[in-house]
């Protein structure tokens, strides 16, 4: 009775089993992650404590700008990206692709149970790495900046948009993954695309100073309002427009990635 | 009988390959992957394209230069040259990786037995091949700014200097790539090594701040070679830098050989 497999479709739950299997086994995703979090600790911590708040001057000072440092919040990205990029390069590296594609013909399933995979590792990453910063942060600058903790609307808000942040990284890795499938092109593409580019975009030496804008770490500073009031501001898009954007970059993503996958031979 | 003409060969003094044998045989290898040479026009052109609108349009208030644009300091502004390093250890990085993902290296190992033999021609190799590319992005840069920009700006003290350390500075990011990909074995590893060292450090690390920021800034190949060029924010002496970049790649030439003649495979 039990010798042959149902007929039909493998269910969606089996491919989401299937994916996790292939992180887990992957022993230096656990490395990555676990040096990102103790990135954002580190750096939470470094940027609080150099801070130096003259007594009654409290009220000028956004607080969020030390838990959620751009430069540190871009290197968190870039990592979940990095890891992005490897799940789907290593099949193609390893050669794994072709078993999952031989045993899943529905190559857009296959896409979307990698992603929700990836986002969700992403999403715990980006918890604890966000929830870190905060508290960490939080406690660098006790007595001089308060305001950081999840009580605080604002708080609360940049909170969850740093931890959906490596969400969408990671997308944008899968995608840049699919499209070069090499995975030492692949990382040093991501890189460049979400690290290098958008400091040129914003720097005005490509004449693209808008173009930054549409970047996703951009959006996510307009939104969470971490944006730091320094002297090489980079130009943020309006509210409206952020929203879109953090939502039209991972969905963007999504799509390149299963239409990229399914066009080609493997 | 029909055997004979081989027994001679066999009996005969054992051959060993000549290192321009093996310079060759790593010369094949580094160009026989499709994407090496696309990857080199694309960085080279990158590069020129940023020298040319960099003397334009200015460059970045980030990379700490200030004071009027000349040539130099626009041909050899530290950020354009950020994709030029990365793409140069990742180049690097994938002369060894390569090898251990096909498997290749085995057979390179038991054809060659002499371990130290392979690195230093692997690292010949992609040393003349970043170097060479650093030749055209320098001068070439030099050039391209000194015609765009036509006002009596003289360039600054030693263009030579500029681009004599700008051609060690590529081939160091490669051997270090490399040493990375002889550690980590792992492409992706390594190349998120390679792009968080020269990539990311540069931009987060300034010898602006504290002590320990500073000393550290210093101790990078980046700063190290915009000390030397005039254009970068380096604060060390002019000596100390090229002892520096020159430290990063006899360093990375001896992990290399160490590496690869201590494991197994």
């Amino acid at each position: 009775m039990n010798t042959h497999m149902r007929a039909g479709h493998v269910r969606f739950g089996d491919l989401v089993a299937a994916e996790w299997i292939k992180i887990r086994s992957l022993r230096s995703t656990f490395g990555l992650m676990v040096f990102g979090v103790l990135f954002a600790a580190v750096a939470a911590w470094w940027q609080g404590h150099h801070v130096r708040v003259a007594p009654g001057a409290a009220a000028a000072f956004n607080p969020l700008i030390y838990p959620y440092d751009q430069l540190t919040w871009a290197f968190i990205t870039v990592l979940a990206a990095t890891f992005g990029a490897l799940t789907i390069t290593g099949e193609y590296a390893s050669g794994l692709i072709r078993t999952t594609f031989v045993a899943v013909p529905a190559r857009r399933r296959v896409i979307l149970a990698k992603s929700l995979v990836v986002a969700l590792c992403m999403a715990v990453f980006g918890l604890i790495a966000s929830l870190a910063s905060l508290y960490i942060a939080g406690y660098a600058l006790t007595g001089q900046l308060s305001g950081l903790s999840l009580g605080q609307g604002a708080a609360l808000r940049a909170a969850i948009l740093s931890a959906a942040l490596p969400v969408l990284g990671s997308q944008i890795g899968i995608a840049i993954g699919a499209l070069i499938r090499h995975p030492l092109s692949a990382i040093g593409a991501t890189w460049g695309v979400l690290l290098l580019l958008p400091t040129m975009l914003a720097s005005g030496t490509i004449g693209l100073g808008t173009a930054t804008e549409g970047m996703p770490l951009s959006a996510w500073m307009t939104l969470a309002r971490t944006a730091s009031t320094g002297a090489h501001q980079s130009p943020l898009p309006p509210s409206t427009a952020a929203w879109i954007l953090i939502l039209a970059w991972p969905l963007a993503s999504l799509i390149v990635t299963a239409t990229t996958v399914t066009r080609r031979d493997v | 009988m029909s055997v004979q003409p081989l027994a001679p060969r066999l009996r005969g003094p054992r051959k060993r390959a000549r290192p321009a044998d093996l310079c060759a045989a790593e010369w094949i290898k580094f160009w026989s992957l499709r994407s090496t040479p696309t990857a080199l026009v694309l960085l080279v052109s990158l590069a020129l394209y940023l020298a040319a609108n960099n003397s334009r349009h200015g460059v970045l208030p980030m990379a700490g230069s200030s004071g009027p644009l000349n040539p130099q300091r626009a041909a050899f502004d530290g950020f354009s040259w950020l994709p030029a390093m990365i793409g140069a250890g990742l180049i690097g990085a994938q002369a060894m990786v390569g090898e251990y993902s096909t498997g290749l290296i085995r057979t390179t190992l038991a054809a060659v037995p002499d371990r130290c033999r392979i690195s230093v021609a692997k690292a010949a190799v992609v040393t003349a091949v970043t170097g060479g590319a650093a030749l055209v992005i320098g001068a070439g840069g030099l050039a391209l700014a000194v015609a765009i920009i036509h006002a009596p700006s003289p360039v600054d003290a030693h263009p030579m200097r500029a681009i004599w350390s700008s051609i060690l500075l590529l081939p160091t990011c490669a051997l270090a790539g490399m040493a990375f990909g002889t550690l980590v074995r792992h492409a992706a590893g390594s190349a998120t090594v390679v792009c968080a060292l020269f990539g990311f450090i540069p931009i987060m690390l300034r010898p602006t701040g504290n002590r320990w920021a500073t000393d550290a800034a210093n101790a990078m190949p980046y700063y190290a070679w915009g000390r030397l060029t005039g254009a970068g924010t380096g604060t060390m002496t002019v000596a100390v830098a090229w002892a520096t970049l020159a430290a990063w790649a006899a360093a990375s030439i001896v992990i290399t050989i160490l590496a690869l003649d201590r494991r197994d495979v």
